[in-house]
C-alpha cells in the first residue's frame, strides 16, 4: 500500500502541473473541432438518406469518433520522455531512487492525460451536439464510458512506455508510434467503428488490444449495454496484465546495456 | 543561389546518412505510416462505394500528391516550419549576415529526413494506383512541385505573422496540418462556408483539390487559373516575409550554424 501511495503522489503533482498550463493547451485543441467537422461532412455524404449503418445513426457514429479521437489526444506522448532521457544519459539518475521507473512513469502519464481528457470531453460534447445534436442515453453511459476511457488511456501509456524502452536498441523509436499509432487508427476502430468493417475482419479486430483503446470504450458510450461494457474492462485488464509484464522484461533486458560512470 | 541550395541538400542528406539506420528506420516508417490510410479507404469504400464522385482511385491520388508534395517541402525546403522560433528567439541574423538570398537561405538549410518517407511514398502510390498516360506522367512531378511550393508558402505566410503578432507557431503549426488533413479528404464533401475557406485561408483546394482534377481531367482554363492563385499565394507570402522583415530587430543573439 505504501509502495503505491508515492505513484500516487507523482500522479498528483504531475496533474497540478498540468493544470498551469490548461489555457495554452485549450487553446491548441481547436484542431478537435476541425476533425469532428471533417468527419462530419464526411459521414453526412455516406449516409445520404439512409437512417442506419451498421445499426449506428448518423448521430452515433459521429459521437462514437468524438470519442475515439478524445482517448487519441488526450494521451500524453510519454515515448518521447523516455526516449531522450534514455539517449542523453538521464536515466541513470532515476535508476537509483526508491520507485520504479516504470511505475514513475506510467503515473507521470496518466496524470497528464487525465487533466487534457476534461476539456477534451467538453470540448467534444460541444462540438457533436452542435453537428448532430444530442447523443440519447449519454448521462445513464458516462460512469461506464468513463471508466473504459480511462483504462483505455492507461493501455496507450503502456504501449508508448514500452515503445519508448526500444530506445535502448534503436535510436529513434518515433517511427513505432507512428505504427502503433495507425494500428489504432485502423485496427483499433477511431477512424470508423469495427462494425462497419468486412464480417471477416470484424471478429478480430474486436479481440486486438488496439479495440480496448478506441472501439469498446466509444461503443459503451454511443451505444450502452452491459455486455460491451463487461467486455470491455475484461479486455482492458488483460491487455495491461500484459503490456506491465512485456514493459518489466524490455526494462530488465534493457538494464543490461546501461553503463554508469562517474558522476 | 542554384549552387548553395545544391550544397545544402548534399550536406543534409551527408549528415542524415551518419545515421544510416535511422535515415532507414525514418523514411520506411513514414511509408508504413501512410500506407495505413490506404486500408482505411479500402474498408470504407468496400462498405459504401463512392463519395460524391470520388472512388479509391480518385483518394488515391489526393493522398499520392499530398505525400509526395509534402515530402518534397520537407525535404528540399524544411525549415519553413520552423520559421516561428527563428524570427523569435532573433536567429534570423545568422541568415542576414550570409550574402545569398534570405529566403530560399533559410528554407532549404533544414532537411526533415521522414519527409524522403513521404516523397518516395507518393511517387509510389501514384505508379501503382493510377492509370498511367504520357500526361499524366508529366503532369504529375509537375503538380508535386507546385504542391510543395504552396505548403512552403503556407508555411512563410503564417509564420510570418510572429513579426506582427508575437509567436504565431501554433497557428501556424495547426493551419499546416489543417491543410495537410483537409487535403486527404474528398473536396465534395464539403459544402458552404467552408468551401471558400478552403479556397482561401487553408488553401487544401489550390493545393491538391485542384490539381487532382487536372490529373483526372486536363484543362488548360484551369490549370492557368490555378497557376495565377498558386502564384499570387507564393507573393502575399514573400510580401508579408518581407514587410515583417522591416520591423525584425536583432536580438544581439551569438550562435553558429553547425
Amino acid at each position: 500500500m505504501g509502495s503505491l501511495r508515492k505513484y500516487a503522489a507523482i500522479f498528483r503533482y504531475t496533474f497540478r502541473d498540468q493544470l498551469a498550463y490548461m489555457p495554452a493547451f485549450i487553446t491548441g485543441q481547436i484542431f478537435f473541432v476541425v476533425i469532428i467537422f471533417v468527419f462530419f461532412s464526411l459521414w453526412k455524404v455516406i449516409y445520404g438518406t439512409k437512417v442506419l449503418l451498421a445499426g449506428l445513426s448518423l448521430s452515433q457514429t459521429l459521437w462514437y469518433l468524438t470519442f475515439t479521437e478524445t482517448v487519441e489526444l488526450s494521451k500524453c506522448r510519454i515515448f518521447q520522455t523516455v526516449q531522450n532521457e534514455i539517449k542523453d544519459g538521464s536515466i541513470a539518475y532515476a535508476l537509483n531512487r526508491p520507485y520504479s521507473y516504470y511505475g514513475f512513469q506510467t503515473a507521470r502519464a496518466m496524470g497528464e492525460s487525465l487533466v487534457k481528457l476534461a476539456p477534451i470531453m467538453v470540448l467534444g460534447f460541444l462540438s457533436a451536439l452542435l453537428f448532430v445534436g444530442p447523443l440519447p442515453g449519454y448521462l445513464g453511459a458516462l460512469p461506464f464510458g468513463l471508466i473504459l476511457i480511462i483504462g483505455g488511456l492507461l493501455l496507450n501509456t503502456l504501449w508508448m512506455l514500452n515503445i519508448g524502452l526500444l530506445a535502448f536498441w534503436t535510436e529513434d523509436v518515433t517511427p513505432f508510434y507512428w505504427i502503433f499509432q495507425k494500428l489504432i487508427f485502423i485496427l483499433g476502430g477511431m477512424f470508423f467503428p469495427i462494425d462497419l468493417f468486412p464480417d471477416w475482419l470484424q471478429g478480430t479486430a474486436r479481440a486486438l488490444p488496439f479495440a480496448y483503446s478506441a472501439y469498446w470504450p466509444a461503443l459503451t458510450m454511443v451505444s450502452f449495454s452491459r455486455e460491451a461494457f463487461l467486455t470491455g474492462l475484461a479486455g482492458q485488464g488483460i491487455y495491461i496484465a500484459l503490456l506491465t509484464l512485456t514493459g518489466a522484461a524490455l526494462f530488465r533486458g534493457a538494464l543490461r546495456k546501461v553503463h554508469v560512470q562517474g558522476g | 543561389m542554384v549552387r548553395i541550395i545544391g550544397k545544402y541538400i548534399r550536406f543534409n542528406l551527408a549528415a542524415a546518412m551518419e545515421y544510416r539506420v535511422s535515415f532507414l528506420v525514418q523514411v520506411l516508417g513514414m511509408a508504413l505510416n501512410n500506407s495505413a490510410f490506404i486500408f482505411f479507404w479500402l474498408l470504407l469504400f468496400e462498405k459504401v462505394g463512392e463519395i460524391n464522385g470520388y472512388g479509391f482511385r480518385e483518394v488515391m491520388l489526393l493522398w499520392s500528391l499530398t505525400a509526395a508534395g509534402y515530402g518534397i517541402n520537407e525535404v528540399f525546403l524544411g525549415n519553413g516550419r520552423f520559421l516561428s522560433p527563428i524570427i523569435y528567439r532573433g536567429e534570423l541574423d545568422v541568415y542576414l549576415l550570409q550574402p545569398v538570398p534570405l529566403l530560399p537561405n533559410i528554407l532549404c538549410s533544414r532537411m526533415n529526413t521522414s519527409g524522403w518517407g513521404d516523397l518516395a511514398y507518393g511517387i509510389v502510390l501514384f505508379l501503382l494506383s493510377q492509370e498511367l498516360t504520357p500526361l499524366r506522367l508529366l503532369l504529375f512531378p509537375l503538380l508535386c512541385l507546385l504542391a510543395a511550393f504552396l505548403f512552403s508558402a503556407i508555411n512563410v505566410l503564417y509564420n510570418s505573422l510572429t513579426f506582427y503578432m508575437g509567436n504565431a507557431e501554433n497557428l501556424a503549426g495547426s493551419v499546416y496540418n489543417m491543410v495537410l488533413m483537409f487535403a486527404t479528404y474528398p473536396g465534395t464533401i464539403f459544402k458552404g462556408a467552408s468551401t471558400w475557406i478552403m479556397h482561401t485561408l487553408l488553401p487544401a483546394a489550390l493545393v491538391i483539390w485542384i490539381p487532382t482534377e487536372l490529373i483526372l481531367d486536363f484543362s488548360w482554363e484551369k490549370g492557368l487559373l490555378l497557376l495565377g492563385a498558386d502564384g499570387l499565394m507564393i507573393l502575399l507570402a514573400i510580401l508579408l516575409f518581407r514587410g515583417g522583415l522591416k520591423r525584425y530587430a536583432s536580438g544581439n543573439r551569438m550562435g553558429t550554424r553547425l
